[in-house]
């Protein structure tokens, strides 16, 4: 699945003008629940529940691209 | 293969509301974890068919996670939590003994507080993490009548109405996932518990308080969870089953 549309689910938004490397916690109508919903609709996509370092590894759009990308 | 059983978690599983609670949805042929700190009075039916029992230190998220983790597994869910730890504790601010002034001692206050909020803090939150993960489920955490004040209650009081802040925030925070939260407020109910922590002169008095004119009893707890599982719109609420003492 791709990145920008997984995120733009989440925070309601378009994602196109985003550069690939913003925080997520700097998107507009970011919050920690969207967090939450970001790593619970990852899950799904990958099937299986994310290890913690894995999840402290998703700090970018960017990062959530090739973490998808790589499809683990 | 994958586990996929939905269960449903009692905390507290050791007391004597509990154990009643635990049997109760064992009955109705559903999977029980029951989870305590202590299980002095296990018997028989803790080994019932459909029912786990653990003793875990519910303040330990590190504990109960794992508990969680090891008897479900990565696949099962939980569909109903009942939040049912706690211990009644009584204790003056300030009292007079033996020719002395007395002041409510730091150490029962953080373990009355423990007891009745912060385990429930931690099981509600470690279930909660694998609820939002499983498309949701219901959470019962269990205030009192003490929420509102109670003259030698401090710290039992303080810790209901923070149960009754945890569940307001719990339920704006994770209804968006399907989790809905809420709690029953509980009056004088006829258990153990109640009974060791107050006189029959006392629990005289406050059933012909009662506009109903009597304590209450099991199966009106039991109603109460049963009300807030069932009701897919209840969120955020606080029942009182109290027979509207507080009136």
């Amino acid at each position: 699945m791709d990145a920008r549309a997984l995120i733009g689910e989440i925070i309601k938004r378009n994602t196109a003008a985003y550069p690939d490397d913003i925080r997520l916690s700097d998107l507009e109508n970011w919050d920690s629940l969207k967090g939450v919903r970001l790593i619970i609709r990852i899950e799904e996509v990958i099937g299986r529940q994310l290890l913690e370092d894995e999840i402290a590894g998703l700090q970018s759009i960017r990062d959530v691209a090739q973490f998808l990308q790589r499809g683990v | 293969m994958a586990d996929h059983t939905t269960w449903v978690v009692v905390s507290g599983a050791g007391g004597a509301l509990g154990r009643v609670l635990t049997k109760h949805y064992a009955n109705k042929g559903k999977r029980v974890l029951g989870l305590d700190q202590r299980f002095d009075r296990i018997d028989s039916d803790g080994n019932a068919a459909g029912i786990v029992t653990r003793q875990v230190d519910l303040t330990s998220e590190r504990e109960v996670g794992a508990c969680l983790d090891e008897i479900l597994g990565d696949r099962a869910a939980i569909s109903l939590l009942i939040n049912a730890v706690g211990r009644i504790w009584s204790e003056p601010i300030l009292s007079f003994r033996a020719g002395k002034l007395v002041i409510h001692a730091g150490e029962t206050w953080r373990s009355a507080i423990d007891a009745n909020l912060t385990a429930p803090f931690v099981v509600a939150s470690q279930v909660a993490a694998r609820m939002v993960r499983r498309g949701g489920g219901s959470i019962v955490n269990f205030s009192s009548i003490a929420s509102e004040g109670n003259i030698g209650q401090a710290a039992y009081s303080a810790a209901k109405a923070g149960i009754e802040g945890l569940t307001h925030t719990m339920a704006l925070e994770l209804g968006s996932f399907g989790i809905r939260v809420n709690a029953i407020s509980l009056g004088f109910i006829d258990v153990e518990s109640t009974r060791s922590a107050l006189s029959e002169k006392q629990l005289q008095d406050y059933a012909s308080r009662t506009p109903l004119g009597r304590l209450g009893r099991l199966e009106d707890v039991i109603g109460a969870i049963e009300f807030l599982e069932a009701n897919g719109f209840a969120n955020g609420a606080v029942l009182k089953i109290d027979g509207g003492l507080r009136l």
